[in-house]
């Protein structure tokens, strides 16, 4: 099933596990987090970013009072990363080992992403407009 | 709260991830745990720039960690197919290694049919033997039970295993022959053989 708008294949954004249960088209409301956090980081400059600092921004940004848990976090991204929304690289252990760290696994957001939030921003927008391609029923 | 309990904290969160990651493929289990460490160190680092006192940075942690369980859970059932192996090729001593392995779990499957069916028997016929047939049943019971979290990676598969061996070996059911069977599993299941955990794959 493809959207013409941005030709993105609806299953490509939420059917990539079995036991994800949703409505066909549409991102879970972290899963949009992540992706409008890293498209913010990026305009700031930061083109790649690692578990903890998503999760510190995405607190910032919607003023919670906890972080992501660590399951909630890292499945999503495992998830999101599977669904070619994200893509990541381990860094360089001596980069890290020279900052006196452990090394962090970087993300950064993909075209995919970019489209599948646009589309599920689209759908927020106008909840006229069914995944599926076509209207909801009057 | 004192200074360490950033420390501790840090820790269970290290050994509940060694936990639901046990008996995945090295490198998964590798990359969960070290991402975990990553953020535990930029958490820590972080909160300490914040002017966060120990034991808030701590509460934190601990927030984090028992929130996620369920989706940590969930990530290990998701993986639940995925099996430690290495890419070597077979040798003939693999093999052997393998098929005695093989032997072992079909050993201990028929030795727990084998009880269960017993039990079964003791407690319908056996004159005020109830306890006995109750004992067996448990016994087979967590053999096959135990068996089933061995190969599916989940904690407490050999000691559940090895506890429903000991029933018939202790009961003396069958003359010598169920002790010394028991006592075969028992030694299979506890040597050293990191084949029986890492099963060796064709590159």
């Amino acid at each position: 099933m493809q959207l013409l708008v941005f030709n993105l294949t609806y299953g490509k954004i939420y059917a990539y596990y079995p036991e994800v249960r949703r409505k066909a088209g549409t991102l879970l409301p972290l899963e949009i987090s992540i992706l409008e956090t890293a498209i913010d980081l990026r305009r700031r400059g930061e083109e790649e970013f690692h578990g903890f600092a998503i999760a510190k921004e995405i607190a910032e940004r919607e003023e919670a009072r906890t972080l992501t848990a660590h399951g909630t976090l890292y499945k999503a991204l495992e998830r999101m990363q599977q669904a070619g929304l994200l893509e990541s690289s381990w860094e360089d252990p001596a980069a890290a080992a020279a900052e006196g760290r452990p090394r962090r696994r970087l993300y950064h957001i993909t075209g995919l992403g970019e489209q599948a939030l646009a589309v599920s921003d689209a759908l927020r927008r106008s909840p006229a407009i069914q995944p599926h391609g076509g209207l909801a029923p009057s | 709260m004192t200074g360490r309990t950033p420390e501790l904290a840090e820790g269970f969160t290290r050994r509940w991830a060694s936990l639901y990651t046990r008996g995945l493929p090295a490198d998964l289990r590798t990359a969960r745990r070290d991402e975990l460490d990553s953020d535990l160190w930029e958490h820590r680092q972080w909160s300490t720039t914040e002017g966060r006192r120990p034991g808030q940075i701590a509460i934190e942690i601990t927030e984090r960690l028992v929130a996620g369980m369920a989706g940590d859970l969930l990530w290990r059932f998701e993986h639940r197919g995925a099996r430690p192996h290495t890419t070597r090729p077979l040798g003939g001593g693999d093999m052997t290694r393998l098929l005695k392995n093989y032997g072992m779990v079909a050993l201990t499957v028929a030795l727990g049919i084998f009880t269960i069916a017993v039990s079964i028997g003791v407690i319908t016929f056996g004159d005020g033997k109830g306890l006995q047939g109750a004992i067996l049943l448990v016994g087979g019971v967590l053999m096959l039970g135990g068996l089933f979290a061995v190969r599916s990676g989940l904690p407490g598969g050999r000691p559940a295993v090895a506890l429903g061996v000991i029933a018939p070996g202790l009961l003396g059911i069958w003359t010598i022959v169920l002790p010394i069977v028991s006592l075969v599993i028992l030694i299979w299941l506890y040597a050293p053989s990191q084949l029986r955990r890492e099963p060796v794959r064709p590159a």
